[in-house]
């Protein structure tokens, strides 16, 4: 009877809830980003040269980076790890500061000072024993007309990516490095 | 055009002395039309809805982000809005179309902050969100077409984690059985059973297919699911639930036929076919209970028929005709005419299978669609005339 009659008054009131909620998630949604911007790490990566001829799908650009693969020297983790796993990647800067893997694992990681740590989806291990994996960081919209345009050549490219500490990743940037 | 009609016989009925011309009124005046001005209303509002987004579509880059966060929302909820108004004016089928505009756009929402802010999306959780917000809407409103749109969400978010990152969201698929599957148990309504079954059956075998490798799996979620509409005694949900993995079982075991022509074997796991020999066990002892012995041959769709090796493509043909034989035998015994009707396509469909396979080799393209006609002619003739004495019997049973 008591429960018949919360629900009786919620059920009144869960239109308004809802739409509140909706309106809630959409501006924290757009406010984490801002967050992410300032609050968080700046890491750069290096793409590997890409293929001009299925760079564009729709109208965002395919990044793929060299830290997708983890040679098995890099790696301390578990021998069998499953499919679509959230595994850990420790990251140190190089001289240019260009984040490259130092430690892979399934387990946790720590990092030192200049090095992140960020999580990434195990993919499969190949013929080489090298280990796929992905960062969820392949897509870059592009906004057509705004002058973000990409050159369909062979080259690598510098992205700047924001790591907020709840382990958000944000593409911040994408630029085309100049050929040495 | 309903309504023509009904002027057009009820007319008829008056002057044929079945109905008095006061219950003519009477019944013509329950089948008014709807309520013209909010038509026009609802048209003039979707007319400037559209407008304002082909304007913001056509500038969208140039808006400043917060902006746009803006016309999104003020949108959303101007939708909203518009829908509760129709409900107050008694316009319960405009403010539902309101409610699923406004669900809508909250889902082109999350993709567009998502997109804008460069947002990396590593999992289905937009569509969970999206999938929850449906659900809520949906006990505040229930109307039938936000439950559907729920659904949607739910079975695209399956297939999109599944085909994007080849991932499975068990979260996603826990709402899907315990939120929307209760509303199925509380309405007990035969579409929305229905639509569930088919839900159900998309994202498993989606399932089966990215994640245990191999399409025979599904017959274990499939006789799951019919399971469950053997344990659920209600109509409306039991039936669905059957007669859905049955269809599935049964298109499937069609395609598989011409698989084993090319003598493909998949690998078989063990505790594929412990699984499976239990719940046919339990589903035996079920039916044998309720003492619909003749059911029983609908079973054979699930077996593993693949294991027999060689004589796999030849069992399969069995089974489909036992299947079939089985299912029209029942709709005869049962007096149930959809159910005749299902065994009698499916018999046809068996015999047009086995047609094109077997004599495909042997006779020339126009000797094979002529004898292939009159051969499906004539078992549909015996069918015809069987199902015709069918439903003369049961007419003068009335």
């Amino acid at each position: 009877m008591m429960m018949q009659r919360i629900w009786n008054k919620l059920k009144k009131r869960l239109l308004l809830i809802v739409i509140i909620l909706q309106v809630l998630f959409l501006t924290v949604m757009a406010g984490l980003n801002y967050v992410v911007e300032e609050f968080g790490d700046i890491i750069y990566l290096e793409t590997e040269p890409y293929d001009p001829r299925d760079v564009f799908y729709g109208d965002y650009v395919h990044l793929n980076y060299p830290i997708e693969e983890i040679f098995p020297s890099y790696w301390f983790g578990s021998e069998k790890v499953k499919r679509n796993k959230v595994i850990n990647v420790l990251l140190k800067p190089d001289e240019r500061g260009i984040y490259k893997v130092k430690a892979a694992s399934d387990k946790s990681l720590d990092p030192n000072e200049d090095e992140v740590v960020i999580r990434a989806r195990y993919l499969y291990k190949d013929h080489d024993n090298v280990r796929h994996v992905t960062y969820g960081l392949n897509r870059y919209y592009i906004e057509e007309g705004t002058g973000e345009e990409f050159d369909t050549v062979n080259q690598k490219m510098i992205v700047t990516v924001a790591l907020s500490p709840w382990g958000q990743k944000k593409i911040l940037e994408v630029d085309e490095l100049e050929q040495q | 055009m309903k309504q023509k009609w009904l002027r057009d016989e009820s007319e008829q009925w008056v002057n044929e002395g079945i109905i008095r011309p006061e219950q003519r009124d009477a019944i013509m005046s329950r089948y008014k039309g709807r309520d013209r001005l909010s038509l026009i209303f609802f048209l003039s509002a979707l007319l400037i809805g559209l407008s304002c987004l082909s304007f913001v579509a056509a500038n969208w880059q140039v808006i400043p982000e917060l902006i746009r966060m803006l016309i999104i929302i003020l949108f959303m909820v101007g939708f909203y809005i518009l829908g509760h108004v129709f409900e107050q004016r008694a316009n319960p089928y405009y403010g539902m179309i309101s409610y699923v505009v406004a669900l809508s756009i909250f889902g082109a929402g999350i993709f567009l902050v998502g997109q804008m802010y460069h947002y990396t999306m590593n999992s289905v959780f937009a569509f969970i969100v999206w999938a929850i917000v449906a659900y809520l809407l949906y006990l505040s409103r229930p109307y039938f077409f936000i439950f559907l749109s729920g659904l949607a969400i739910v079975t695209v978010g399956a297939i999109y984690g599944l085909a994007n990152m080849h991932a499975f969201d068990w979260w996603l698929f826990a709402l899907f059985v315990i939120g929307y599957g209760s509303i199925v148990l509380i309405q007990n309504n035969r579409l929305i059973s229905y639509f569930f079954a088919i839900s159900y059956s998309i994202q498993l075998m989606g399932y089966t297919m990215d994640y245990l490798g191999s399409y025979y799996w599904f017959s274990v979620f499939g006789l799951l699911l019919y399971l469950f509409g053997l344990v659920v005694y209600k109509e409306q949900i039991s039936i669905p639930f059957r007669r859905t993995p049955l269809v599935i079982m049964f298109g499937l075991l069609l395609i598989q036929t011409l698989i084993f022509e090319f003598s493909y074997r998949p690998e078989v796991h063990v505790v594929f076919c412990l699984i499976l020999t239990v719940m046919l066990i339990i589903a035996i002892v079920m039916i044998s209970r309720k003492n619909h012995l003749l059911k029983l041959s609908q079973l054979v769709i699930f077996l593993p028929i693949f294991l027999a090796g060689d004589l796999s493509q030849f069992l399969a043909y069995i089974v489909l005709y036992v299947f079939s034989v089985g299912m029209i035998l029942d709709g005869y015994q049962s007096d149930h005419e959809r159910r005749f009707h299902f065994g009698t396509g499916a018999f046809l469909l068996t015999t047009l299978t086995v047609y094109v396979q077997v004599a495909w080799g042997f006779l020339n393209q126009s000797l094979f669609f002529l004898l292939g006609g009159i051969i499906l002619f004539f078992i549909g003739f015996l069918l015809e005339r069987k199902r015709k004495t069918m439903t003369g019997q049961k007419r003068k049973g009335v």
